[in-house]
């Protein structure tokens, strides 16, 4: 009778767990896991059961003050104080496995994610620090002429933004390598946009690996598709993407697999969209479920990216005026 | 057969020192910084309960 119960609960879970989808129920268990009933209530109440059980068992004034029907129940079902036993190392690497399961499908940056954020942050002000010391050397101090020769030193935006860009592109081999996903390769690319379309790569990581010519004045391309949409899209599944009807993926990119990702960086002061990051992993690293948390990555960056845009777009103008 | 070879982008920024190997390099380190940052934080957070 029992077993036809099992049976029943197992038939159960298994048209639930598909339905429900393996993501969804990691994040519930892991939900689960971390509420604070769970934690300080069933978990150490679990751990402490068997132990307690035989604990009072064995001292008489505790077993005569406690009910009668507790100890007949124990010893009814004394095989479940052993199996508790035996289980509470399995619970707690099953707990572990449902842990960083659902760490994979999290939408939320978790501790070390956020120590990483603040690295990737860093980066790129370490490098700008590193260019305007290292101009206080006296040996580069004599060289200076005018101010515009110590603003022109300092003031690199093109290749600060570049900086910028390889920090993302560290920032997703790291949160992938802490997801237990260090083989997942990232391709990121920075294009520059104009009516709607990539005009040129601003800088592409790694840099052994160019992007085609073909997708630069693509409009069938993922970064076209951003910035008309004004909208981050993450595709899942490349390979599906390119079958399908409507694709999004440009022709170009024919050997590319995995997922991606297209952020456009929209600049409301002048009303335009000039830069649009693409970044592919070779694996299914981005996924649609997590967009609220790429969006809230990609935004810190983003006011970096448009103030070094903007500081390149005024040294262009200046030195189209002569200035 | 012969192998067609792709006509390639020149970015207009080319940093140097960013091959493959440098930037999985460099991102697991920094990885390996930040879970030892994140559980420092965790331990001062704990003892500042």
């Amino acid at each position: 009778m029992k077993l036809t119960r099992f049976a029943y609960l197992f038939i159960l879970l298994a048209v639930l767990v598909p339905w429900l989808q393996k993501e969804r129920v990691f994040r519930i268990l892991d939900r689960i896991l971390e509420a604070p009933s769970y934690k300080r209530v069933i978990k150490p109440t679990l751990i402490a059961f068997p132990s307690a059980a035989i604990l009072c068992y064995q001292i008489p004034l505790i077993k005569t003050h406690l009910p009668q029907f507790i100890w007949t129940w124990l010893e009814k079902h004394v095989i479940l104080l052993a199996g508790i036993y035996l289980l509470l190392p399995i619970f707690v690497g099953l707990e572990d496995f449902i842990r960083e399961k659902a760490r994979i499908y999290s939408d939320i940056l978790p501790p070390d994610g956020q120590s990483l954020l603040l690295k990737a942050l860093d980066y790129p002000v370490l490098k700008k620090m590193d260019r305007f010391l290292s101009a206080l050397r006296p040996s580069k101090l004599n060289k200076f002429q005018s101010a515009g020769d110590i603003f022109r030193e300092i003031t690199q935006p093109d290749r600060q933004l570049a900086e910028i860009i390889r920090s993302i592109h560290n920032f997703f081999e790291a949160l992938a390598a802490l997801q237990n996903m260090p083989d997942a390769n990232f391709r990121t690319v920075l294009f520059k946009m104009a009516r709607k379309i990539p005009v040129e790569s601003w800088c592409c990581f790694p840099e052994s690996e160019l992007p085609v010519q073909g997708i630069i004045y693509d409009k069938t391309c993922l970064a076209s598709h951003a910035v008309k949409r004004k909208k981050m899209i993450i595709i899942e599944d490349i390979k599906k993407e390119k079958k399908s009807m409507r694709s999004r993926v440009s022709r170009y990119c024919e050997s590319e697999e995995g997922s991606a990702l297209c952020y456009p960086i929209e600049c409301r002061h002048i009303n335009t969209i000039p830069l649009a990051i693409r970044i592919v992993s070779d694996k299914p690293f981005f996924k649609s479920s997590a967009k609220n948390l790429y969006e809230e990555i990609l935004e810190r960056f983003k006011y970096r990216i448009l103030i070094e845009y903007g500081l390149s777009q005024l040294k262009n103008y200046t030195r189209e005026k002569g200035c | 057969m012969k192998k067609v070879k792709k006509e390639v982008v020149k970015p207009r920024v080319i940093l140097g020192g960013s091959s493959r190997s440098d930037l999985k390099k460099e991102a697991l380190r920094w990885a390996k910084e930040a879970k030892r940052e994140s559980q420092l934080w965790r331990k001062y957070f704990a003892m500042s309960k």
